[in-house]
């Protein structure tokens, strides 16, 4: 009883903050699972991916009821994630893991550092929509781009955005993360999507491109469903009353809880480059 | 129209009622997968299983709808994960699906091409299983 309080305490706090940030949560479960209950670090990221989905489900459709998600531009980027996860998937064991993962770690420290620089100097600046952007019945807007966008803000720079989903999703395959650390910063920092709508759009795409990988280790037994029922469980409450009070949340405070989650997912990815233990990664 | 509030930024699709069931669907459709999976957990406790120490069942297709009706703890607990895991995929489908409706095509279009990078990816892996 007491095992399965834990896990289900473990869950509610992922998915409180992953709800919250745009994760699935997995950067702390994997640890959890790893090293606070011994489990194998596939089968903890096999239960993480189904956790991240559960996240992923339950938050999303919260933001999308108080259209906070923007579905158009995540099922855009949606499109090239998935992509870049499957190439991933394929070309995994051709290239070094330690390598990705060194590159990987310099890059979020640089996602950080940029996102703390933004913060000091000024609100990330959303480019001004040009009027009745993305308002038009049906998204007949009048170009693929303007239709993405907001009340309040175009996206901009769409081809970037593209590339670093596409690279999200590489990534993600290859190093077992989610992809959220780089979505969000992506959306936020390089195409002027506001970080709160970024966070909601990030959560509604992480669901698809865990799902991917879910059924594959589903598919393989990997999936112990008596530890994943009480951390399932457990990220739902999380997600669910995290994804109401969210918009309570001031922005600066979920910015900087972003740049130490990227902090410490670079730390872990710098020691995986170097070889050194670590706990894993999910998110 | 588009209106913003203290903390919230909205995304305007006021044209469109693809995302509302789009939420409608992923809401229902956690509820359920979290509902099941609730009741198998509890029925795994009330068996005496003890999650980490005893490994779980192996998913077993051919047995869920016996475990199921048998009140067994496998069955609720791999058709709610089973849901979880097939709901973004659902999702994606239903977005494409009201966008075509809309007579959004592109849009639609969008959808079917991330369905499709979805089937292959699960064809791969059943295929190098």
């Amino acid at each position: 009883m007491a095992l399965t309080l834990f896990l289900a305490g473990g869950g509610l706090l992922a998915g409180t903050f992953g709800a919250l940030l745009g994760l699935g949560g997995g950067i702390l479960i994997v640890p959890l699972l790893t090293l606070g209950f011994g489990l194998p670090f596939r089968e903890a990221v096999a239960i993480s991916l189904v956790a991240v989905i559960t996240t992923s489900s339950a938050s999303a459709a919260v933001y999308l009821e108080r259209r906070l998600a923007n579905l158009r531009l995540g099922l855009t980027l949606e499109l090239f994630t998935a992509t870049g996860a499957l190439i991933g998937g394929l070309v995994a064991f051709l290239l070094s893991d330690r390598l990705l993962a060194g590159l990987f770690a310099a890059m979020l420290g640089y996602t950080a550092w940029s996102m703390v620089r933004r913060a000091g100097a000024r609100q990330p600046a959303p480019a001004a929509a040009a009027p009745g952007v993305g308002t038009t019945p049906g998204g007949a807007a009048p170009g693929y781009l303007a239709s993405l966008g907001g009340a309040d803000y175009a996206v901009r720079r769409l081809p970037a955005g593209i590339a670093l989903a596409f690279v999200a999703g590489v990534l993600s395959a290859l190093l077992g993360v989610g992809g959220g650390v780089v979505k969000v910063p992506a959306m936020n920092l390089v195409m002027g999507v506001p970080l709160r709508v970024a966070t909601a759009t990030s959560n509604l795409m992480i669901g698809v491109t865990a799902s991917a990988s879910a059924i594959l280790y589903l598919l393989r037994g990997q999936v112990d469903p008596y530890v994943a029922g009480p951390v399932v469980v457990g990220v739902f409450a999380g997600a669910v009353v995290t994804s109401r009070i969210a918009h309570r949340v001031p922005t600066g405070v979920v910015r900087v809880l972003f740049v130490v989650v990227l902090c410490y997912t670079a730390v872990e990815m710098g020691a995986r480059a170097l070889a050194l233990p670590v706990g894993g990664l999910g998110a | 129209m588009p209106w913003r509030c203290r903390w919230v930024v909205w995304v305007p699709e006021s044209g469109s009622g693809t995302p509302r069931r789009v939420a409608r669907l992923l809401a229902v459709g956690t509820a359920a997968s979290v509902a099941l999976v609730a009741a198998g957990t509890v029925a795994m406790l009330l068996a005496g299983h003890v999650p980490v120490t005893q490994p779980g069942p192996a998913f077993r297709p051919s047995d869920l709808a016996a475990d199921v009706l048998a009140g067994r703890a496998a069955g609720f607990l791999w058709v709610g994960l089973g849901i979880a895991v097939a709901l973004p995929s659902a999702r994606v489908a239903l977005a494409g699906v009201g966008y075509l409706r809309e007579g959004d095509r592109r849009q639609a279009a969008v959808a079917r091409g991330v369905f499709a990078v979805l089937a292959v990816s699960t064809a791969v892996a059943l295929v190098t299983r």
